[in-house]
């Protein structure tokens, strides 16, 4: 058991229950394509891909470089569009609205961690998580009780107020997850997040990912190249030149 | 599909919190100066250079203006009323001064003046100067003149008609000084010209020959200069000298008569508005009202042109300043590119960091008119304190004349905080165009 903050009951019950359509997958892909052009040659990066995620799973997404998990990872989080299917997040398709609407999909629904922690480096650890929060318009004093709780949970009491240049590639990173879920989202995307660190690091981060998802029951979609971490979570698929090719459940 | 919870968010608060960090607390954070200064410090020097240039040049500027339209105004009246047509003469008349005196209640004082251009011949040489008969008393009330008067004791009062006729000075004291002519006043330079000086004799020739006994002769008077002034006009102290109106009427065989009437207001840079209802009322007269700004249009119009010239050349400056502004900005998109792609990660609309850009610029726009101004007023100070050896001739022992033109400082600061706005608009847009994807992918795709 963590200990929890005032906001945060409030905040899990959004992605326990789900915010957005209620008794819908968190995530729904269905015959989603993506093609670059590169001048007059095209790229295909996803080649139809279809599959579901309920709420609170796990999943990871495993494959080559260029099998298309990370275009996929970036268009269920409304980073990138689509050139056929559909996608949808709680019911929700993000990718027939306005940039406002986008945007605020990205902030209130989703919560992304990159390979690199990719936090601001101007920035203290406690402002870096602020920051979504205040995107979202949300009161500061709600701000600050769940930022703290949440730099607490992933073990940086005493970092708070270091800068990302003061800290450590894993505690930049633990960061950049307190970040991805200080607007209590529905969907917790992350693409290679411990894939610039160290085997102990890398550990941690890993199991930090099991214990939010459990706490917080948060649907998590990690795409990985780390296979103790791809068969550590309940449900792995694996792409291969933009196409599923296994999808299976512990 | 279109699901009505897809929400807006605003990114305002965040906006405010990115752009207070980026322009105040990154200049104090340690190991970020460098970066802060090329950020912020370098185009808020360039604007501020600008602004504080305008602000010293134009008030300068300003102060000479100022310091030639007093002296002007010293010697030239606000108002000349001649006839409307031609070289005629106006008939003397108490009542039109009267009635001029009544027309606006701008008119402080009115004198009438006859002029002429005469030949004045010292013992050593001639020169042709002209000639103005003004009554002291009216004359003093137009024309600031006792200023410039560096002859103690000497005024337009002072001046003689006939011998012994008009002062109050012992005649016999005054005999033995001037002796027994009537007396005028000259310009410093003149007497130069002339190889004179107070005290001298100088004969008065008329450029119209008048019929006399032997036939066609120019007109004679013996004077002798009573009095020199300086004005710092050379178009006065070397061209003009003065005596009394009936000295000069009976010198033109001209009594009853006037070239025109010089008027004075309360407040003088009203004269063109005052010279309008003063047309109107005297229309009827054959007299039109000829302000002092027309008597001078060229000299004005150099001096307003003067002014657009260097107000054209330092809006240049602060253009400059602006350029920097969008360079560094632009490089600052392209150096934080991948923060920006995070802030879209994480929520932020384009739009927002477009405005966060364009806030940025203004911000700078701002700090900068703000240091130009505080350092350009502070530089005025010391300007116009200390004693400067070029000037020194023109205004001894003093700094340069300043004249503060708050109108213009406004325009120019709000002029330049709009430019410091517009020279964001290319980095805005370029921040907007920033794909989070390409971006923060390691490999684009």
């Amino acid at each position: 058991m963590f200990e929890s903050a005032p906001s945060e009951h409030a905040a899990s019950k959004n992605a326990a229950s789900g915010g957005l359509f209620r008794g819908t997958p968190a995530v729904s892909v269905s015959g989603v394509r993506k093609v670059y052009a590169m001048g007059e040659v095209q790229l295909e990066a996803l080649a139809g891909v279809t599959f579901q995620v309920e709420r609170g799973e796990s999943v990871a997404i495993v494959g080559e470089s260029g099998s298309g998990k990370s275009t996929l990872l970036h268009i269920i989080g409304a980073l990138d569009s689509p050139t056929a299917g559909e996608v949808r997040v709680g019911g929700l398709d993000p990718f027939h609205g306005s940039d406002l609407q986008v945007s605020h999909f990205r902030n209130r629904h989703v919560g992304f961690v990159f390979q690199h922690s990719n936090l601001l480096p101007e920035f203290s650890a406690f402002e870096n998580v602020l920051m979504p929060g205040l995107i979202a318009g949300r009161s500061l004093q709600e701000l600050n009780a769940r930022a703290e709780f949440l730099l607490k949970r992933v073990g940086l009491t005493k970092r708070m107020q270091h800068y990302p240049g003061q800290m450590s590639g894993g505690e930049q990173q633990r960061v950049a997850i307190a970040r991805a879920l200080i607007n209590d989202p529905v969907l917790l995307l992350a693409d290679e997040p411990s894939g610039n660190l160290d085997s102990a690091n890398a550990a941690n981060i890993h199991s930090l990912f099991a214990e939010l998802n459990q706490d917080f029951k948060t649907t998590v979609v990690v795409v990985t190249h780390n296979q103790d971490f791809a068969q550590s979570l309940p449900r792995r698929i694996e792409m291969r030149d933009g196409r599923i090719v296994s999808d299976s459940r512990l | 599909m279109h699901d009505k919870t897809l929400k807006g968010s605003s990114g305002f608060a965040a906006i405010v919190f990115l752009l207070k960090r980026y322009l105040v607390s990154s200049w104090t954070a340690r190991g970020r100066r460098v970066q802060a200064t090329a950020g912020v410090a370098l185009p808020v020097i360039g604007i501020a250079v600008g602004v504080c240039a305008f602000t010293v040049v134009l008030s300068v500027m300003g102060g000479f203006v100022q310091g030639l339209k007093k002296r002007l105004l010293g010697v030239e009246p606000h108002i000349e009323i001649v006839v409307r047509e031609g070289f005629g003469r106006v008939s003397e008349s108490q009542e039109l001064l009267d009635r001029i005196s009544k027309i606006s209640k701008h008119v402080v004082a009115v004198s009438p003046f006859l002029k002429t251009d005469v030949i004045v011949q010292s013992s050593r040489k001639p020169m042709t100067v002209v000639l103005w008969g003004v009554e002291p008393q009216r004359a003093e009330a137009v024309m600031k003149f006792a200023n410039y008067i560096s002859t103690p004791g000497v005024s337009f009062r002072t001046l003689e008609q006939d011998a012994f006729e008009m002062s109050d000075e012992p005649k016999s004291e005054r005999s033995s000084r001037l002796g027994s002519f009537p007396t005028l006043l000259a310009g410093e330079k003149a007497l130069e010209i002339l190889s004179a000086e107070v005290g001298n004799r100088l004969t008065l020739i008329s450029t119209q020959p008048d019929e006399g006994l032997g036939g066609m002769a120019p007109t004679q008077q013996p004077v002798v200069v009573e009095g020199a002034f300086q004005t710092g006009s050379v178009t006065h102290d070397s061209k003009v000298v003065f005596a009394r109106l009936a000295l000069v009427q009976k010198f033109m065989n001209a009594q009853g008569e006037w070239s025109g009437v010089q008027v004075a207001l309360d407040e003088p840079l009203d004269a063109e508005r005052v010279a309008r209802e003063l047309n109107v009322a005297l229309a009827a007269d054959g007299l039109r009202a000829k302000p002092w700004t027309e008597s001078n249009k060229a000299l004005l119009k150099a001096l307003r042109l003067e002014r657009w010239g260097m107000s054209f050349v330092l809006y240049m400056v602060i253009l400059v300043g602006c350029f920097s502004i969008t360079i560094t900005l632009v490089l600052a998109v392209r150096r934080k590119a991948r923060e920006m792609a995070i802030l879209r990660s994480i929520g932020l609309r384009r739009v927002d960091l477009g405005f966060l850009y364009l806030c940025k610029g203004g911000s700078i726009g701002l700090i900068g008119v703000f240091v130009g101004l505080v350092s350009g007023l502070l530089l005025l100070q010391v300007v116009s304190r200390v004693p400067l050896s070029i000037i020194e001739d023109a205004y001894p022992g003093r700094g340069l004349p300043v004249l503060v033109s708050w109108p213009d400082l406004v325009a120019v600061s709000l002029g330049s905080f709009v430019l410091s706005i517009v020279a964001a608009v290319w980095p805005a847009i370029e921040v907007m165009r920033i794909d989070p994807v390409e971006t923060l992918s390691d490999r684009g795709v």
